[in-house]
């Protein structure tokens, strides 16, 4: 038995010849086609015909109608020009507008090295003032204080062995304490550490917020135990 | 230029059928497209609106009853060769070795179109095989769930299967994210289709399918999420996604 690629050639081929077949006797094909034209202009000469007076009137019409534009057009001063013109540029700002709408639209990732993520979380008070104080006593900016916790968090999480969940969830518990005693506080958190919060956090069963609040509980105890860090301008 | 796009994934309900009748929809308004639906659920063809009592489907045509020209649905937007239930038992009609390529010889001349874009069921059979001989390019889609995911890896696994004997010149053009939500897990989940899409050398498009249940909506009424709802998230997305598509192939055909 034939197979089936075999079998769809053929019927492939079966229907090339159909219709090499309907388009063979170029002749006849001539015939029919001259009859056809023919046709077609003893149509088209009955319509002139009929239409021929009409017509007559209605192109009379149209130039009366198109003097009188002309006139029109001639009298008009030259404000009317340039209240053409004006619509023209306004038209062309909007066009701009649009194409920066429209841009705005559709963002694309720019390949900058030090990409930030403006963000904003609910830090306890305690946190929140240590965070301050300590900034200010070290020499930094709360943003660069805060993005290096995270970054020294990342390093530890590399080296150290895997956060105690149960030292978590007897010394601070987070879920317990959301939304109590905290102030929002706008971040701009450098990428990758951004990221690591979200991803360290929900490894850890916590969103970004309560990670980093446990990264600076952790911070304050270290300092607790070992005394403070040393800052930009201490020796 | 005529290019062959096939939409798969090993998992089922990631959104292959939403997102070629989308792109169907989408490049029919600017293109001349055909979509084939290789899935015996049929679902494309229904969504699409086509007839579907027509008994010329691509189980016909496959099996060389009837011609593609004569088989086809000229739609709104787009030409579609609806799907048939007897794709059901594709395994056994078309098992000879040879038949892997007969979608491949169906599409061998035709011309009228720029686009093809093939819909495949979610499971290996020979009408995969076919859609691997015959596209150009894959598009596979993912939804954040482990089982999309790894549906993605076997993919890859397949692809080099045929390429290492060197029947297909497949390319992945990109990996989408579907139904995704601005939550940590989505983003997880784009990162992974990161790390697969560099196995597969075809990285995850920019542009993420937002959930809506407008596409469930549109679904019913039978239309794209374009037609029913152009404001639509969803809506919006694909549109960025066809831009992106474009981009791909020129970037792709440009290297050549």
């Amino acid at each position: 038995m034939a197979s089936k690629r075999d079998q769809l050639k053929k019927l492939k081929e079966s229907r090339t010849q159909q219709t090499i077949e309907e388009m063979s006797s170029p002749a006849e094909d001539k015939l029919k086609e001259l009859e056809k034209q023919e046709e077609l202009v003893e149509s088209q000469k009955d319509h002139k015909e009929i239409e021929s007076v009409s017509e007559f009137k209605n192109q009379e019409l149209t130039r009366n109608s198109e003097l009188k534009e002309k006139k029109e057009a001639e009298k008009a001063d030259e404000s009317t020009v340039i209240s053409v013109v004006i619509p023209q540029e306004e038209k062309t700002a909007l066009k701009r507008e649009d194409k920066g709408q429209s841009k705005v639209e559709m963002p694309e990732k720019s390949e900058t090295k030090e990409k930030t993520k403006r963000t904003s979380m609910a830090l306890l008070v305690e946190n929140n003032k240590f965070i301050r104080l300590r900034a200010m006593q070290l020499g930094y900016s709360i943003q660069n204080y805060v993005n290096l916790l995270i970054e020294e968090e990342i390093a530890r999480s590399k080296t150290e062995s895997e956060i105690n969940l149960m030292e978590i969830t007897d010394n601070l518990d987070m879920n317990y304490r959301r939304g109590q005693n905290s102030t929002i506080v706008a971040l701009v958190l450098k990428e990758s550490n951004a990221k690591f919060l979200k991803r360290g956090g929900a490894m850890l069963g916590m969103n970004a917020t309560n990670f980093l609040n446990y990264i600076i509980s952790e911070e304050q105890k270290r300092e607790k135990e070992n005394g403070p860090r040393k800052g930009e301008f201490d020796e | 230029m005529k290019h062959v796009i096939m939409i798969s994934n090993q998992k089922g309900g990631v959104g292959k059928t939403t997102t070629t009748l989308e792109l169907c929809s989408l490049f029919g308004k600017k293109y001349k497209v055909l979509g084939i639906d290789l899935d015996s659920q049929r679902n494309f063809s229904m969504y699409a609106g086509a007839n579907l009592t027509s008994k010329a489907t691509v189980n016909e045509v496959l099996n060389a009853e009837v011609l593609l020209e004569d088989a086809v649905q000229h739609l709104s937007d787009f030409d579609i060769l609806i799907g048939s239930k007897e794709l059901a038992e594709a395994s056994k009609t078309f098992g000879e070795p040879d038949d892997i390529y007969l979608l491949q010889d169906v599409l061998e001349e035709v011309d009228t179109y720029d686009y093809i874009f093939i819909d495949n069921a979610p499971a290996r059979s020979p009408l995969l095989y076919m859609s691997y001989l015959v596209s150009d390019y894959i598009i596979a889609p993912a939804e954040c769930d482990d089982g999309a995911l790894e549906g993605l890896r076997e993919l890859g696994a397949d692809i080099n299967r045929f390429k290492k004997r060197k029947q297909t010149n497949v390319k992945v053009l990109g990996l989408l994210l579907n139904k995704s939500e601005n939550t940590v897990m989505h983003n997880l989940a784009y990162e992974e289709m990161e790390e697969i899409g560099e196995e597969l050398g075809g990285m995850p498009f920019r542009t993420t399918i937002r959930k809506s249940i407008t596409v469930a909506e549109a679904k019913a009424a039978r239309k794209s999420i374009n037609e029913y709802a152009k404001n639509n998230n969803s809506a919006k997305d694909y549109k960025k996604l066809m831009k992106e598509i474009e981009d791909r192939i020129k970037a792709i055909e440009e290297e050549k």
